[in-house]
């Protein structure tokens, strides 16, 4: 056991930093474009705030096209734009940007369900209120649908931690590379169960802690 | 807003409501030509059917809707004409409750009063104030800290109408309040809105399609059908000397206070049966009494039933008189009387 750990904790703590860097950072920016995005989607339809079915239709076509790509297919699709847009297309820097691409649609979809799931009634009253809908939106509706977005938000962050697994095939590292890398390939069971385990207890932990907020947050 | 107590709180001139039709649905004309005023103060009932138009009408008075055709002006104010920020202003003044409260149900009673006031960016003492002050009006100022899950619906309609309140509206618009509560839970809803009526001078408009609504609570009442207003004025009136035959169905006004069919059909073989009406409880037994020692006929009392239209009671009478000469001069010397009189046909 010592023995192992001398050997290989590095290696796997560096793997668990990398996957973590990877989904923290991408998951940030995933909420900053896929929450947005998510609004534009209910709000921009026939029956939203602002119906603009030109501009719905495009989002609409967009998030679609992207939901239907296996990661692993995006990842070497984009790759041009990555290079233009990052300047590289290799390590945690190059696999960002794929990341991104693939989970803000993802979490749009979610968002857009759980602000579905909130009482057009409580919109109405609002409105009838004299209150804006910029305020309704940003003050009523996401505060409503909130245990809905922090569900949204777990089931994101898992679909990410598994997509970063293939990031280290762009040479981004990560857990799911050291399983694959020496595990797989080089035969070495034990660190592949490692690094398994710890994934799973990874994701186990993000769905208590997503579960337990999200019921406080349902009143 | 401006005090002019002349002229009606709430206006409605020629106004129609036709919603386009799409590939899949048809044109709706849902309000039709309908001219309506309601004076401050008062307590003004729009009754119907499910798809008379009423919940497009009410709409049409804080700007949710707005009219195809004809003006809606609330307190002099064209309410199509303004602008944003205006109509935001005037919104602020016209509160409203809903058939399902429409609460925030992530928010505690005390949140759900304050988060509005908020959002206006009224000073937080004053919120403070505010909220204590309404929903001890309502009677939940104890529940503060509940949330709405943890309320009856009754309960929750009370934290809609602190909500509404909290606003310091002119006018508070009711959009099937009652249609969810059972009936003793319906009369204390609608004790509240009496009594808010009375003590904060609020201007009521309901829609409803409960006749305890309107009889318990309306000062005037129209009634709706298909869009139209078929008829309307001062509940009493509406409600003793109905027009229009959708009307005295609505109303149930020719039903004859649970006489059965055979019975009357018996009885109309020797006899006239008569629907006698009345305001006030005084007029309609001494009348009686004095038909029998003018004529000389004693009518017989098959059934009759009094009801409160606002506290003021509103009697029925079926009487049966045998047949004989005299009959139209007697039904002439009931009418002079001042009741209602018709012959069941």
């Amino acid at each position: 056991m010592s023995n192992f750990i001398a050997e290989w904790g590095n290696t796997i703590v560096n793997g668990l930093s990398d996957t973590l860097t990877m989904t923290i950072i991408t998951l940030i920016i995933t909420i900053i474009i896929g929450v947005p995005l998510g609004i534009l989607l209910v709000e921009t339809n026939a029956n939203g705030m602002y119906p603009n079915a030109t501009l719905h239709a495009t989002l609409e076509t967009i998030v679609n096209i992207l939901r239907s790509l296996p990661f692993i297919i995006l990842l070497f699709l984009i790759l041009p734009i990555t290079r233009l847009l990052v300047g590289t297309t290799i390590g945690i820097r190059g696999v960002i940007l794929p990341l991104v691409v693939y989970c803000a649609p993802f979490l749009a979809r979610l968002i857009e369900s759980s602000i579905l799931d909130v009482d057009p009634g409580i919109i109405e009253a609002y409105q009838s209120m004299g209150i804006s809908n910029y305020k309704i939106i940003s003050r009523v509706l996401l505060r409503e649908a909130r245990s809905g977005i922090i569900r949204g938000l777990t089931l994101a962050t898992i679909g990410l931690i598994g997509a970063t697994a293939m990031a280290g095939l762009v040479g981004a590292g990560g857990l799911g590379d050291i399983a694959y890398q020496y595990g797989f390939q080089r035969y070495q069971p034990d660190i592949m169960y490692t690094s398994i385990v710890i994934l799973i207890v990874l994701v186990q932990i993000i769905q208590t802690i997503g579960n337990v907020v999200s019921r406080r947050l349902t009143k | 807003m401006v005090e002019n107590s002349n002229a009606p709180l709430i206006e409605f001139k020629h106004v129609s409501k036709t919603f386009k039709g799409t590939a899949t649905t048809k044109e709706v004309h849902a309000v039709h030509d309908v001219s309506i005023s309601v004076d401050r103060g008062e307590i003004f009932g729009v009754i119907g059917y499910s798809g008379a138009g009423k919940s497009t009408l009410i709409r049409m008075i804080n700007g949710l809707e707005t009219p195809t055709e004809g003006s809606v002006k609330v307190d002099n104010q064209d309410i199509t004409q303004l602008k944003k920020e205006p109509l935001a202003q005037l919104r602020h003044k016209i509160g409203m409750i809903f058939q399902n409260y429409n609460l925030l149900k992530t928010a505690t009673i005390y949140q759900n009063i304050t988060i509005p006031l908020k959002l206006e960016k009224i000073p937080k003492d004053e919120i403070q104030q505010r909220a204590e002050k309404y929903l001890k009006i309502v009677g939940l100022w104890d529940r503060r800290n509940s949330y709405p899950s943890q309320l009856s619906g009754g309960q929750s309609q009370r934290v809609a109408v602190a909500r509404a309140l909290a606003h310091e509206p002119t006018i508070l618009l009711s959009d099937e309040a009652t249609s969810a509560l059972d009936p003793e839970t319906t009369s204390s809803i609608l004790d509240l809105l009496k009594d808010i009526n009375q003590k904060l001078g609020l201007t009521i408009f309901i829609i409803t399609h409960e006749l305890d609504v309107v009889k318990s609570i309306c000062d005037k009442v129209a009634i709706m059908e298909a869009g139209n207003v078929v008829e309307q004025g001062r509940t009493i009136d509406v409600f003793t000397g109905p027009k229009q035959e959708v009307t005295r169905q609505f109303l149930g006004s020719n039903d004859l206070a649970g006489v059965p069919a055979s019975l009357l059909a018996e009885t109309q073989k020797h006899n006239h049966v008569l629907l006698i009406k009345f305001i006030g409880n005084e007029a309609s037994i001494p009348v009686i009494a004095q038909l029998t020692k003018q004529f000389g006929v004693e009518p017989n009392i098959m059934a009759g039933s009094i009801e409160y239209l606002k506290e003021q009671p509103y009697g029925k009478l079926v009487i049966s008189i045998e047949n004989n000469d005299q009959y139209d001069a007697e039904i002439q010397y009931l009418r002079d009387k001042g009741v209602i009189v018709e012959e069941v046909g």
